[in-house]
């Protein structure tokens, strides 16, 4: 899901970076508009925001696997599971 | 953990981004005039609000993904008064819509007036049990409280009633092992 929505993210950045010229808002010869720089900016800065969020996600998911893996199995347990009770525990004030 | 506060960070940062291209060309001044939308603030606009949607869905989900993970590992309590709430009504329905749900049709035919029989009459006209009652743990504490206060409260010479017990003595009969273990889910299973 996270990974779905940085990709759309992503893929938004793109399409404002292209609008202007792919839609014809921007004349080839003519200087660029303040529409035009505002959405070079803002779709670069989403393109960079979103590539950024990506590569942390996939760098810091590998980095937990990796930790995950060398710990064994009883690290996973400790780091998964919720704090039960033991079953013997003794009745209160008993 | 450090990846959802990265995701977390990622979709403000885009999610102000895409605010921003809203409200760009209004800020800026694209439409001469301020006329009827020309092509540029269409795009710019429609462009913000499907990147302010997306964002704000990815930081929903990181959210909640975030609460659940520290509701598994303890750090905030397993539920809100709420689920509580949402789990008790089910509890209820459940407990209507089993065997006991025939006798109200023939309950409405009988005269208006007639109280209920007791507590034999139905098992919906039962008081709620501590599981449907919004508080399951809250009653007994409060039962075990109470008991607790009655075994120690120590009473007047002479002014005994001749149904107090003696201290250390369960109400229903137990003695002294069950002192401080009111309910059955308390004991000792060892």
């Amino acid at each position: 899901m996270t990974v779905v929505a940085l990709v759309a993210l992503l893929l938004g950045g793109v399409w404002v970076f292209v609008a202007p010229f792919g839609i014809g808002l921007q004349a080839p010869s003519s200087p660029w508009t303040t529409a035009t720089r505002n959405d070079l900016a803002t779709g670069g800065a989403l393109i960079v925001a979103a590539l950024a969020t990506l590569v942390a996600y996939g760098v810091l998911g590998l980095r937990e696997m990796l930790a995950r893996t060398t710990r064994g199995p009883e690290g996973e347990r400790l780091g998964t599971g919720s704090p039960q009770p033991p079953a013997d525990q003794p009745g209160v004030g008993g | 953990m450090p990846k959802r506060m990265v995701t977390m960070a990622g979709s403000v940062v885009a999610a102000m981004a895409g605010g921003w291209l809203i409200l760009a060309p209004f800020a800026l001044g694209y439409r001469p005039g301020g006329g009827a939308w020309d092509r540029a603030t269409e795009v710019d606009v429609w462009s913000g609000v499907g990147v302010v949607v997306v964002a704000l869905v990815a930081l929903a989900a990181t959210v909640l993904a975030t609460v659940a993970d520290l509701r598994g590992r303890g750090v905030l309590p397993a539920r809100t008064r709420r689920s509580a709430r949402s789990e008790a009504r089910r509890t209820g329905q459940d407990q209507t819509a089993g065997p006991a749900a025939g006798p109200p049709a023939s309950r409405a035919a009988g005269p208006p007036a007639s109280p209920p029989t007791g507590p034999a009459d139905s098992p919906t006209e039962a008081p709620p049990s501590p599981g449907a009652a919004g508080g399951p743990d809250l009653r007994e504490l409060l039962v075990a409280l109470v008991q607790a206060l009655l075994a120690d409260t120590p009473a007047p010479a002479g002014q005994r009633s001749p149904n107090a017990r003696p201290p250390g003595t369960h109400p229903d009969g137990a003695g002294e092992a069950t002192e401080g273990a009111p309910h059955g889910r308390w004991r000792q299973t060892s």
